[in-house]
């Protein structure tokens, strides 16, 4: 059994290995995020392979679907650049001379390299242990959840938590400091085919959030992961759109993105205030301060995806 | 006994149609073509395998779960063979540098 | 029974693997795209022969969001107008469906 799984271990690195030097060599920039999404879901089996299925879930649902739309989606807006204003570069002429590039490449692969065996050394180094999981499972009855990710993830390390989400929330600012939202218009698709498939899957892809969501309390699952989910079902309406997006209203859209990170830091507070210290949880309701952040962190975290989806700031003279 | 006898049959099933559509995907001269192979891998294969394990899954819970990710795969593979033969049709009747390109259909327009 | 399904996702794995190499030839958008939704369902089913394999049910949960984020994926592709064919000169296509808009690069 485990020879097999060797197998399968060692073909799914060479799979990696040969689709991200394929994704990152490769001149057709197409090519490169069809690769992408294929490697996102490559990556995905390996987390899987690693007994992480939190991460499984998490980049498939982010690594391969989300950027994976949103990068095509980029691809189409830098055509659409390219058209109104050429630059008649042309990609693939490089710059500098081929003994220059040579040199830096071989610099590159001499510092990876280095990089590489020092990291193999290190791990062969670490003194056999079992890690944080005897220390986690001693402390799981006072998480208040069942699933040790989310015990570590939104209890013992919630600061760490609430620091990514204040991450999502300011990249999403800094996109929306770039500029206001350009509609470019979607290819139309006559016949019901696609409706009928928008009409099928935008619930779908809601209830699996939606059970993503409640099942991180005791297995795999959790906010990112429902949030990522949600904001896929966010993406399908925006891809289905007739003819312009549906303009979100102003005030309850931004309250939304910050509701997350509001949430988490008054929980911050109130456990400042009241005892067991910053981003402590009185221990009786650590249950339901974890679901009440995990409820406001996925709708943080899916308005955020899908906004940096559809690009620029709402366009607010349009009302 | 008789259950994983059955799985091992179906997922052999399956796994011949994946091969198979594979192997399509790989050969075959046109994107039409391809595309056929593929919805032969997805429903088929995926499908033999899933039912194959069904019979290995405990429970109400995982047998609801293989059977609604069958249903998915199943409506969502089939529409998306057919917008992706729709969108390479409308694009410009663009056809496989494998061959002679196709006399184009006459209300697409010049070009 | 372990041992036959993980055999099983192994050559999965290898079969699939195979058929990128249709993503790196193209030649067109479409036969990249399904090839790569011949890998997600492909990833589907060895998702969930590996559950079974490892005794991990949480694996189906997997198994679903793969599905559902690949077809995500293929509505996103079947939406963009401008993406680059074999045979385009270099400004890319304007869209050359039913309808036709006023400012669509013609070629």
């Amino acid at each position: 059994m485990s020879a097999v799984l060797f197998v399968f271990d060692v073909m799914l690195l060479v799979g990696i290995g040969g689709v991200a030097w394929h994704c990152l060599t490769s001149t057709d920039l197409f090519r490169a995020v069809v690769l992408f999404i294929a490697l996102g879901l490559l990556l995905s089996m390996a987390w899987v392979r690693l007994e992480a299925p939190d991460i499984a879930l998490a980049e498939a649902a982010i690594g391969a679907g989300v950027t994976g739309a949103l990068l095509l989606i980029t691809l189409e807006r830098l055509k659409h650049l390219e058209a109104l204003s050429p630059t008649g570069r042309d990609p693939e002429h490089s710059t500098g001379s081929s003994a220059g590039r040579a040199l830096l490449s071989g610099v590159v692969i001499a510092l990876v390299g280095a990089l590489g065996l020092l990291l193999i050394r290190a791990l062969l180094a670490q003194p056999g242990q079992a890690g944080l999981q005897p220390l986690v499972d001693a402390q799981m009855h006072r998480s208040g959840v069942d699933n040790p990710v989310t015990g570590v993830l939104l209890n013992f390390r919630a600061y760490d938590t609430f620091l990514e989400l204040a991450v999502i929330v300011l990249a999403l600012l800094g996109a929306w400091s770039l500029g206001r939202h350009e509609s470019v218009p979607a290819r139309p698709v006559p016949g019901p085919m696609l409706p009928g498939i928008l009409r099928f899957l935008t619930p779908v892809a809601i209830v699996t959030g939606v059970y993503l969501l409640w099942a991180g309390t005791h297995g795999p699952g959790g906010a990112f992961q429902a949030g990522a989910v949600l904001a896929a079902a966010g993406i399908l309406i925006v891809l289905g759109r007739p003819r312009r997006l549906p303009i979100a209203p102003d005030q309850p859209l931004r309250l939304g993105l910050v509701a997350g990170v509001a949430l988490f830091l008054g929980v911050g507070v109130h456990g400042l205030l009241f005892g067991p210290g910053f981003m402590g949880y009185v221990e009786p309701w650590a249950y339901w301060l974890i679901l009440a952040i995990e409820v406001a962190a996925t709708l943080s975290i899916a308005l955020a995806l899908v906004a940096l989806f559809i690009g620029g700031r709402p366009h607010e003279e349009d009302r | 006994m008789i259950a994983d006898l059955l799985t091992v049959v179906l997922v052999v099933a399956g796994l011949a149609f994946f091969a198979a559509g594979t192997v399509g995907v790989l050969r075959f001269p046109d994107v039409y073509t391809r595309l056929h192979a593929l919805t032969k891998a997805d429903n088929l294969g995926l499908g033999l395998v899933i039912a194959g394990l069904l019979f290995q899954a405990d429970g109400a819970t995982g047998v609801l779960g293989l059977l609604l990710v069958w249903a998915l795969v199943l409506a969502s593979g089939t529409v998306v063979a057919h917008l992706i033969a729709q969108r390479t049709r409308t694009h410009g009747a663009f056809e496989s540098a494998d061959r002679e390109p196709a006399t184009r259909d006459p209300e697409e327009g010049g070009g | 029974m372990s041992l036959f399904l993980a055999a099983a996702a192994t050559f999965l794995l290898f079969t699939v693997l195979l058929g990128l190499v249709r993503v790196l030839r193209g030649p067109g958008s479409g036969d990249r795209m399904l090839a790569a939704q011949l890998f997600g369902t492909a990833g589907v089913a060895i998702v969930l022969l590996l559950g079974f394999a490892l005794d991990a049910p949480a694996l189906i949960d997997v198994g679903l969001v793969f599905a559902l984020l690949s077809a995500v994926a293929a509505v996103a592709f079947v939406r963009q107008q401008r993406l680059p064919e074999p045979g385009d000169g270099g400004a890319g296509e304007g869209e050359r469906g039913p309808t036709m808009r006023e400012g669509s690069d013609d070629r």
